[in-house]
């Protein structure tokens, strides 16, 4: 009996490791993170697009197929087949998933890379996310099926994170869909509790990454054993970016940066998950990937590896962390003074809170008769969401004046400060 | 499209007895085992061709521990090889897209530099040297944005099947810069092997040539060098 009982602790344990409930703050700012680097990414790619997609590039569809053959019919069970000398074959071809297939004409390859643009900012900004997130994922993997031969390390990670944003609730936290929401009352604001396998996954695939390359090169790469093997990294001319000391790139400085990538990705692989060790851990992977890019041409890689960093805290530590920053900014923090005989609607007020996620503004009554230009201006300059678009002339204002209702109670019963939206960082 | 769950769903039920419903807790389980087996290095090319093999190697006390290490490091390699690779978890990880094998600078970082020019030669007889994107000549902000060049280099020059498209990209490039026929264009290779550390660093190219494409009587005809013969291919 105490052993069924301490197999079901067992299982209900990993069942809430796996498959626990929290914030999805993370996801959202990964989300917002991942969406911005596949935006650059398909930006970069569209500089260069008549020669990689087309009939009229290096790379037209017949060369496509050929490089990505169909999937073999055949498969194994793992060698069982082999005791009964049976041959596993599937009776159709799985396809890949390729969107693009067949599409010859280039104008409307162009269209399709055009939704996809389009798509990676939806889903940067959180808007339609489920949908977009969706789109983004079909399209990454389709232009990578349509071209897999110019594909490098951070068109990789890209694929499987945005595949992991289209299966995760990204869109209820940071995102317009999550303002949208609020600023009508239909979700109040505390974070949502949500399953958050999807962020698990992600943690687990970041891990393999780092160990399985961390296994390579320990046990094939005689390099990587004799410790020289960032010497050869380093003097690949056509990777060279920004002036690197010679010296740093010669014995004896070699054999410290080759063991020091490997000790660093066996602890990204493993260590990582160790939560008294997980910061400097992920310190020192910010350290080596940020060395990478700056010594080495590899587009993007370590912006979109690290993004995926904050998939090992979870929503509730990254909420703290902004709270913390907001804390520490006490001094730029302000008081904004709202028309009189007017007060912010709480679903507005709410929505106000999310965006001023380091929580430096406070509203309360006062005594001008309309919405002064700079208090509405403390107002967007503080929060923090609201920087990409706060400067649009009128829009900022309009928005404040539009969270606003008459304040029908006596000035005496007013609502309290702190009932009012004191815009603590509620940034779920 | 809101983005908001559904409040039915057991995801942001808080009431919901279950984290998540059977089906997604099946499907992670699957997930990661395919993402792991696919993952998995591939093992050293010595098992392939049967200069290596699994085992304790009983035959000097010193002998067993090394083979016991190799054993444990290398038999889930082993086992991908032989079971792993072709099970029908490919199917999944192949067509969505979750292949991963990430092998940047791995096994070893690869120690060579190598970029490709192209001779073009026109209708009129003239010719010029084609310069494919190197990385190394371009300022910063360039070779942020064409490095997809080099990547896509790197993998034809070991496909000897990508090289016709290779060649007529390069002539139609040319044909719309000069606006002249092209009628032929040979490929050129140009590849330094870094030295090991200890050895004096002296930058010296070798220069090979190794594709020849010509437009003859309107279809092109493919030449290959193989060791010191250029032999005709099909595309």
């Amino acid at each position: 009996m105490g052993g069924g009982a301490g197999m079901k602790a067992w299982l209900r344990s990993v069942d809430n490791y796996w498959f626990g409930k929290g914030s999805p703050t993370a996801l959202g700012v990964i989300r917002i993170l991942v969406g911005f680097f596949a935006l650059l990414d398909l930006l970069m790619l569209s500089v260069s697009f008549n020669d990689w997609f087309g009939e009229k590039s290096y790379v037209p569809l017949s060369l496509a197929e050929k490089y990505i053959d169909p999937l073999d019919r055949h498969f194994s069970i793992f060698g069982v087949e082999k005791l009964f000398n049976a041959h596993p074959t599937l009776p159709f071809t799985i396809p890949r998933v390729n969107l693009l297939t067949g599409i010859t004409s280039t104008p409307l390859l162009a269209i399709a890379f055009g939704v996809v643009c389009l798509s990676a900012f939806f889903t940067m900004i959180g808007l339609w996310t489920k949908l977009s997130s969706i789109v983004l994922a079909l399209g990454i993997v389709s232009i990578h099926h349509r071209n897999g031969l110019i594909l490098n390390g951070g068109d990789t990670v890209l694929r499987i994170a945005v595949l992991y944003l289209a299966l995760s609730p990204c869109g209820l936290a940071c995102s317009v869909d999550r303002l949208r929401a609020l600023w009508k009352g239909r979700v109040g604001p505390e974070a949502p509790q949500v399953s958050l396998w999807t962020q698990k996954l992600l943690q687990y695939n970041l891990a393999l990454c780092y160990f399985t390359t961390f296994w390579l090169k320990f046990g094939q790469g005689s390099h990587w054993r004799d410790l020289t093997a960032t010497y050869y990294a380093a003097h690949i001319n056509e990777f060279q970016r920004f002036p690197v000391p010679e010296f740093m790139n010669r014995p004896p400085v070699v054999y410290l940066t080759s063991i020091l990538t490997l000790v660093i990705e066996l602890a990204l692989g493993t260590l990582v998950f160790y939560k008294p060790a997980r910061r400097w851990v992920l310190l020192g992977g910010l350290g080596l990937h940020g060395f990478i890019e700056y010594s080495m041409n590899i587009p993007l890689f370590a912006f979109i590896i690290c993004s995926l960093y904050v998939c090992f805290y979870s929503g509730e530590e990254i909420a703290d962390f902004f709270k913390r920053v907001g804390r520490a900014m006490n001094k730029w923090a302000t008081v904004v003074s709202l028309p009189r005989g007017t007060r912010l609607r709480t679903s507005a007020a709410n929505g106000l809170a999310a965006v001023d996620a380091l929580g430096l503004v406070l509203y309360k009554p006062g005594l001008s008769e309309e919405l002064p230009a700079q208090e509405v201006k403390k107002s967007w300059t503080r929060s923090l969401a609201t920087w990409p678009v706060g400067w649009i002339p009128g829009l900022w204002k309009g928005v404040l004046t539009r969270s606003l209702e008459v304040n029908d109670e006596p000035a005496n019963k007013a609502r309290p400060e702190g009932a009012a939206p004191t815009v603590s960082a509620q940034i779920g | 499209m809101s983005g908001q769950a559904d409040p039915r769903s057991p995801e942001v039920n808080p009431k919901s007895p279950r984290n998540a419903p059977w089906w997604v807790k099946a499907f992670v389980v699957f997930h990661i085992i395919a993402i792991t087996i696919w993952a998995l290095p591939n093992p050293p090319e010595g098992y392939a061709n049967g200069d290596l093999k699994l085992g304790i190697d009983p035959n000097s006390p010193g002998g067993i521990p090394g083979s016991l290490s190799r054993l444990i490091t290398d038999a889930p390699m082993v086992w991908k090889a032989n079971y792993g690779r072709d099970a029908f978890f490919k199917y999944y990880t192949l067509s969505t897209g979750f292949w991963q094998y990430w092998d940047m600078f791995a096994p070893n970082p690869i120690g060579y530099d190598v970029y490709c020019t192209a001779d073009v030669r026109f209708a009129d007889d003239t010719y010029i040297t084609y310069k494919y994107p190197r990385m190394y000549d371009l300022d910063v902000f360039r070779k942020y944005l064409g490095e997809r060049y080099r990547k896509f280099f790197e993998r034809v020059n070991g496909m000897p099947f990508t090289w016709s498209y290779f060649v007529r990209h390069i002539a139609d490039l040319c044909e719309a810069k000069y606006h002249k026929k092209v009628l032929g264009v040979k490929l050129w290779s140009h590849q330094f092997l870094t030295p090991p550390p200890d050895q004096p660093f002296d930058v010296k190219y070798t220069d090979r040539d190794f594709f020849v494409a010509t437009h003859i009587l309107g279809s092109w005809q493919y030449y290959q060098h193989q060791g010191d013969k250029w032999v005709a291919v099909q595309e």
